[in-house]
C-alpha cells in the first residue's frame, strides 16, 4: 500500500483539489484507493457529497479497528472510499499524543483492503503531521508559485529532515500556476532547477479547477476530456515514478529558496562576496616626492598633462600601533577607499636610496576586500590583520604580526587624498632608452585640515637609478627644490 | 518614543556626492531622493511672535501643507494638516489649538512670511539582511532667505543619522562608520534649524527715539520729535493703504494725533501761522480716519466674544461699513491735499529750525529755551489741566465730561511720551502707569459709546429686513452687553483719577518737572 500525504504548513495552498483529484486519478487507474480527509474543515468530504462526522469520533478511527471500518464512505467515484471528516479531528493532535502510535495503527488496518491510501491534511506544523510524515511514503507538497509558499516549503522541508527515520519522499507540486503571469514565470524557471523536489507535472489556476467546489465532484467527473480533467493521471503516474526512486538527498534547498527570494525582492541586499581575490604580492621602487608646486612641475610635461591625466579621489585609513612602531621599522598598513573599491595595503622598505637620492624599495602586498570585511575593521570587530590571517594572507601580514608582538593598531585618519594620474610620461632624454613612468601628484587633506602634496612615482626596482636621476632632471627644469635627505619612505612616508 | 539622531557638520571640502558615495559602497542601503520640503517661518511685521519666544511655519512637501508651531518653553511642536487655500491672515485663522497658544502673542497683526527655507533631502536608507530600513543617513541641500531678500543662501550642509525604533544596535554601527567619514565635525544640533535660522534673521526695524537733549534749544529739540512723528506715519501709510491689519492705522493715527497735540502744547516755541495751519490739517487726517479706527475697534472686540451665529447680519453690515470708510479713507490718502500735507510738513521739519521767523515776523516766544525747561512747563500745565478736568468726576458722570477728561489725559500722554528721551526712566514710568490705567477705562467707555451709536441705524435696517428678527434679538442682547462692559469701565474711574491725582504722581510729575542742573542726565 502506498500513503500519499497531501500536505503544506501553509493553508490554501491547494491540498484539498489535489488530494479528491488524485485520489480520483489513481482510482481510475483501477487501484482500490481511500481518501482520509483529516480536514477539521472537511473540505473533501463536502466536494465528494459525504456527510461529515463519524460515529465516536475521531480517537475510536485511530484504533483502527471496526471504528475506521464503519466510518469509511464509499464515493460516487468508483473504487474510491473516503473517510469523512470529524468536527473532532480539531482535537486530533491531543489523541494522536495520547494514542502515541500516532496514525500508523490505522493505516496498518488498511492495508489489506486499499492499494493507495491519500491524506488530506490540515495545514501547520502540528503533531499530527509528524505523525502524517511518519506513517507516509511520500510527502507531496502543492505549493503555489509564491514568496510565502516557497518560504513555507523551505521551513518544511528543514523540519522534515530533524524528523526521526523513516521519513517520507518530500515531492513539491506547482499548483495553482498561471502561466501569463510573469512572476509565476519566475518561479516555473526556478523549480525547473530543483527536479529533485518538484514534479514536471503542475496544477494550473484554472476556472474549470475552481468549479470543482461548486459541481462537488473531481474535475474528471464534469469535465472529463479537459486539459484540467486530465492532468491528474499524468500526475498520478510521475508521482509514483518519483516514489519509485526513492528519496534522493540534496543540501542547499534553504538556500536556493533565500536566493530566488532575494532575486525577486526590489529591497534585497546582495549577500557580501565571497573573499575570493587572492593577495597580490609586488616589489617596487617608489619616490614619494614633496612638491611646493605642482603647476611647475605639469608645465614640464607639455602636451601630457592635458592627455591621459586621470582625476581620483580616495579615502585612506592607517595602520600602526600608538607608538609608531610599524612606521620606525618602515612597515606600513593602509586601506583604501576608492570607486567603490577597498584595498588593504602591507608595505615594507627594505632598502633607501643612498644619501643624496629619493625613494625605497618596497615589498608590497595588496588585498581587495569586500565592504563587509571593511565594516568590520572600522567597527574595531575583526582589525585588518586578522581579515588578512581569514584569507590565509602570509608573508608581509606574519612579518608584520612579528613587528607587533602583543601591540594592538590603531587606526589613524581618515586622509582625504585626490590624486591626479599624469601619462605614462617618458623621461628618458633624447637617445635614451625610453622610461615610461606615470607621474601621481597626490593632494592629501589631513584631519586638521593642513593640505600636502606630493608626486608619487612607482618603477620596477631595476629602473631606481635611471628614474631617480630623470625625476631630479624633472625638478630641476621646474625648479622645484629636490628633496635632498630624501623623503624615502615606506606608504606612510607623508 | 523619540527616535535618537544624530548630526554631523560638513566641512565643506569633501563633497555630498563623495561623503554617499563612500557610504554607500560600505553600507547595504539605497538611495534617497527627496522631495523639495519648502518651510515658511511666519510672523507679525514687528516680530511679536519670535519676541515671545514662539515659533510657527509651515511645512510643505508633496502639494500637502502643514502647519507647524513650538510655544515658547515647549519642546515638542504642535501640528495640524492645512487644506489648500486655508488662510494664515491672523492669530484666529489658525486651527486649534494654535489659535489659543499664538493668539495673545500675535494679537490683531497679519502674520507674514519672514523666512523662506527649501531643503532637498538626499541620503540612504541603511538596510539589514533582509532588505529592512534600519536607519537613514541624510544629507539636505538647503537654502534660505529672508522674506524679500532677493537672493537665496544656502545652508550649511549637515548630515544626520535617523535610528529606526528597534535597532539601535544598527544605528550605532551606522554612527561609527559615518564617524570614520573625513571631514565630517559633530555638530551640536542642527545647525541651520529653524530655531537658529529664526534667531539670525534681523530684529523688525524700530523707529530710533529722537536725539534729544534736555539742554539744547526747545525749537530744535521740537523739530526732532515731530521729525519723530512723521517717520512713524510714514511707515505706516502703506500698510494703512493696502489694509494690511488695524495696527497700522492705530499706529498711523497715533502719529498723527501726537503731531497735533504737540503742535498745539509747544504753540509757544513754534510759529503762530504754521501751528494755524498744521493743527487744522492733522485735524483733518485724524477725522478721515476715525470710521475705520471705531469700525476696527468694534470689529475686533466682536472677534473675542463668544460666537453668535445670529449676530452674523450685524457683524457683516459692520465690515460693509468698514470696507466703505477704508476706501474712502484711501481717497484721502490720494488726495492732493494729503500729499502737499506730508511734502510740506516734511520740508519743514528737515528745514531749519521749525521756529525760524521771516524777516518782520515776531520769533516764538520759547524758541530759544532749552527743551526740558518748556517740556516741563507743558508737562506741569498738562497735568494741573487733567486735575482740574478731573474734579468732581466720578463713574456717573456723563459722557460728555468723560470725553473731555480723555482728551485731557491724552495731551498729558502725548507730551510725556513725545519727550520721553529726556526724562528719568522711573518717574515717566510711574505717571506713565497711572495714566494709562485711567486711559483704558475712559477709552472702553467712549469705544461703548461709539459702538452703541454704531448699533442704532444697524437696527434700523434689521427692522425694515422680513428675516431680521433673530438679528435684532442678537444686537439687544449685544447692546445689554456692552451697557454692562461701560458699567465695568466707570466702576474703577474714580480710583484711577485718585491714583493720578495722588502722592506718587504728583511726586513723579515733581520729578520730571524739577528745574535742571548742568550734567544732568535723564
Amino acid at each position: 500500500m502506498t500513503v500519499v500525504a497531501v500536505a503544506h504548513i501553509k493553508g490554501g495552498v491547494g491540498k484539498t483539489t489535489v488530494a479528491v483529484n488524485l485520489a480520483q486519478a489513481a482510482a481510475a487507474r483501477g487501484a482500490p484507493t481511500l481518501l482520509w480527509d483529516l480536514d477539521p474543515q472537511g473540505a473533501a468530504s463536502y466536494v465528494l457529497r459525504v456527510a461529515t462526522g463519524v460515529s465516536g469520533g475521531v480517537r475510536g478511527l485511530l484504533a483502527g479497528g471496526s471504528e475506521l471500518a464503519a466510518a469509511i464512505k464509499g464515493t460516487d467515484v468508483p473504487r474510491l472510499d473516503l473517510v469523512p471528516s470529524d468536527f473532532g479531528a480539531r482535537r486530533l493532535d491531543d489523541e494522536l499524543r495520547r494514542a502515541g502510535s500516532g496514525l500508523a495503527t490505522a493505516l496498518a488496518a488498511l492495508d489489506a483492503e486499499y492499494e493507495h491510501v491519500l491524506l488530506d491534511c490540515p495545514p501547520g506544523l502540528s503533531h499530527l503531521f509528524e505523525s502524517v510524515a511518519a506513517g507516509s511514503d511520500i510527502l507531496l507538497v502543492p505549493t503555489p508559485p509564491s514568496p510565502f509558499s516557497v518560504r513555507a516549503l523551505s521551513l518544511l522541508m528543514k523540519h522534515v529532515r530533524r524528523l526521526p527515520a523513516p521519513r517520507p519522499t518530500v515531492v513539491a507540486l506547482l499548483s495553482m500556476v498561471d502561466r501569463r503571469s510573469e512572476l509565476h514565470q519566475e518561479f516555473r524557471q526556478w523549480a525547473a532547477r530543483q527536479r529533485w523536489l518538484f514534479l514536471e507535472t503542475e496544477v494550473p489556476l484554472s476556472p474549470l479547477i475552481e468549479r470543482m467546489t461548486v459541481e462537488r465532484a473531481p474535475v474528471a467527473a464534469f469535465a472529463a476530456g479537459s486539459e484540467e480533467g486530465e492532468l491528474w493521471g499524468g500526475l498520478w503516474d510521475e508521482l509514483l515514478a518519483r516514489s519509485a526512486r526513492g528519496h534522493e538527498r540534496h543540501s542547499g534547498f534553504g538556500r536556493s529558496v533565500k536566493g530566488l527570494l532575494a532575486r525577486l525582492d526590489p529591497l534585497a541586499v546582495p549577500s557580501a562576496a565571497a573573499p575570493g581575490a587572492a593577495p597580490r604580492s609586488r616589489r617596487e621602487q617608489r619616490f614619494e616626492l614633496p612638491l611646493a608646486d605642482d603647476a611647475a612641475l605639469q608645465a614640464q610635461l607639455p602636451g601630457v598633462a592635458g592627455r591621459g591625466a586621470r582625476e581620483t579621489a580616495r579615502f585612506e585609513h592607517r595602520f600602526d600601533t600608538p607608538g609608531g612602531r610599524l612606521a620606525a621599522t618602515g612597515h606600513a598598513l593602509e586601506l583604501r577607499e576608492a570607486d567603490g573599491r577597498f584595498v588593504l595595503l602591507l608595505s615594507a622598505t627594505r632598502a633607501r636610496s643612498p644619501e643624496g637620492g629619493a625613494g625605497a624599495l618596497l615589498d608590497v602586498d595588496e588585498l581587495e576586500l569586500d565592504a563587509a570585511a571593511v565594516r568590520e575593521i572600522l567597527l574595531g570587530r575583526r582589525g585588518p590583520l586578522a581579515q588578512l590571517r581569514r584569507r590565509g594572507v602570509e608573508g608581509l601580514a606574519s612579518e608584520l604580526e612579528q613587528r607587533l608582538g602583543r601591540e594592538d593598531l590603531r587606526r589613524t585618519g581618515p586622509l582625504a587624498i585626490a590624486c591626479r594620474s599624469v601619462g605614462p610620461v617618458d623621461l628618458a632624454e633624447p637617445g635614451e632608452e625610453p622610461l615610461a613612468v606615470v607621474l601621481e601628484i597626490e593632494s592629501t587633506r589631513f584631519p586638521d585640515g593642513r593640505v600636502g602634496q606630493r608626486l608619487v612615482v612607482a618603477v620596477e626596482p631595476e629602473q631606481a637609478g635611471r628614474c631617480t636621476l630623470a625625476l631630479r632632471r624633472l625638478f630641476e627644469r621646474a625648479a622645484l627644490p629636490w628633496p635632498a635627505a630624501a623623503a624615502a619612505t615606506a606608504l606612510q612616508g607623508s | 518614543m523619540p527616535v535618537p539622531s544624530a548630526a554631523f557638520q560638513l566641512d565643506g571640502q569633501t563633497s555630498t556626492d563623495t561623503l554617499l558615495g563612500s557610504l554607500a559602497a560600505l553600507l547595504p542601503c539605497r538611495h534617497v531622493e527627496g522631495a523639495v520640503r519648502r518651510t515658511v517661518l511666519y510672523d507679525s511685521c514687528d516680530g511679536r511672535l519670535r519676541r515671545a519666544g514662539h515659533l510657527l511655519w509651515t511645512e510643505s512637501e508633496s502639494g500637502r501643507t502643514r502647519l507647524c508651531w513650538r510655544v515658547a518653553g515647549e519642546t515638542a511642536d504642535g501640528q495640524a494638516e492645512l487644506q489648500p487655500g486655508a488662510s494664515l491672515d491672523f492669530a484666529w485663522d489658525l486651527p486649534e489649538p494654535a489659535r489659543t497658544e499664538l493668539s495673545d502673542a500675535a494679537g490683531p497683526r497679519r502674520l507674514l512670511p519672514v523666512l523662506e527655507v527649501e531643503r532637498d533631502e538626499r541620503g540612504l536608507d541603511v538596510l539589514d539582511d533582509q532588505g529592512k530600513v534600519v536607519a537613514r543617513v541624510r544629507v539636505p541641500q538647503g537654502r534660505a532667505r529672508a522674506a524679500e531678500a532677493p537672493e537665496w543662501e544656502t545652508l550649511p550642509a549637515v548630515l544626520t543619522v535617523d535610528a529606526v525604533r528597534g535597532y539601535a544596535d544598527a544605528h550605532r554601527d551606522v554612527l561609527l562608520i559615518v564617524a570614520t567619514r573625513p571631514g565630517l565635525l559633530p555638530a551640536q544640533g542642527e545647525p541651520a534649524s529653524l530655531e537658529r535660522l529664526s534667531a539670525s534673521l534681523p530684529p523688525p526695524s524700530k523707529p530710533a527715539p529722537p536725539a534729544v537733549r534736555p539742554d539744547m534749544r526747545a525749537d530744535a529739540g521740537l523739530q526732532l520729535i515731530l521729525r519723530a512723528q512723521l517717520e512713524a506715519l510714514e511707515a505706516n501709510e502703506r500698510g494703512v493703504r493696502d489694509d494690511v491689519d488695524t495696527e497700522y492705522l492705530h499706529d498711523f493715527r497715533v502719529a498723527v494725533r501726537r503731531t497735533r497735540t504737540l503742535l498745539r502744547q509747544f504753540r509757544s516755541v513754534l510759529r503762530a501761522p504754521l501751528v494755524e495751519h498744521l493743527r487744522a490739517e492733522f485735524g483733518w487726517l485724524g477725522r478721515a480716519s476715525n470710521a475705520v479706527r471705531d469700525l476696527d475697534v468694534f470689529l475686533l472686540w466682536l472677534r473675542e466674544q463668544p460666537p453668535d451665529p445670529a449676530l452674523a447680519p450685524v457683524v457683516e453690515a459692520l465690515r460693509g461699513r468698514r470696507r466703505a470708510a477704508h476706501e474712502l479713507l484711501v481717497v484721502d490718502l490720494d488726495s492732493p491735499r494729503y500729499r502737499e500735507l506730508i511734502e510740506g510738513w516734511r520740508e519743514v521739519l528737515h528745514g531749519p529750525p521749525v521756529a525760524t521767523t521771516p524777516e518782520g515776523e515776531q520769533p516764538p516766544q520759547r524758541a530759544a529755551q532749552p527743551l526740558a525747561q518748556v517740556v516741563a512747563r507743558r508737562l506741569r500745565r498738562t497735568y494741573r489741566r487733567l486735575l482740574d478736568a478731573s474734579d468732581g468726576l466720578d463713574a456717573r458722570s456723563p459722557a460728555t465730561e468723560l470725553h473731555g477728561l480723555r482728551i485731557r489725559a491724552k495731551h498729558l500722554r502725548y507730551v510725556l511720551d513725545a519727550t520721553a528721551p529726556i526724562h528719568d526712566p522711573r518717574a515717566h514710568e510711574k505717571l506713565g502707569g497711572a495714566l494709562r490705567k485711567l486711559q483704558t477705562a475712559l477709552g472702553e467707555c467712549n469705544d461703548v459709546h461709539v459702538q452703541r451709536s454704531m448699533l442704532d441705524p444697524i437696527a434700523e435696517e434689521l427692522g425694515r429686513s422680513s428675516d431680521g428678527t433673530a438679528a435684532l434679538l442678537a444686537l439687544g442682547r449685544l447692546q445689554a452687553h456692552l451697557e454692562e462692559r461701560e458699567r465695568r469701565a466707570r466702576k474703577g474711574l474714580s480710583d484711577h483719577i485718585e491714583r493720578l491725582s495722588g502722592d506718587k504722581a504728583r511726586a513723579a510729575v515733581r520729578q520730571l518737572t524739577r528745574p535742571r542742573t548742568e550734567g544732568d542726565e535723564p
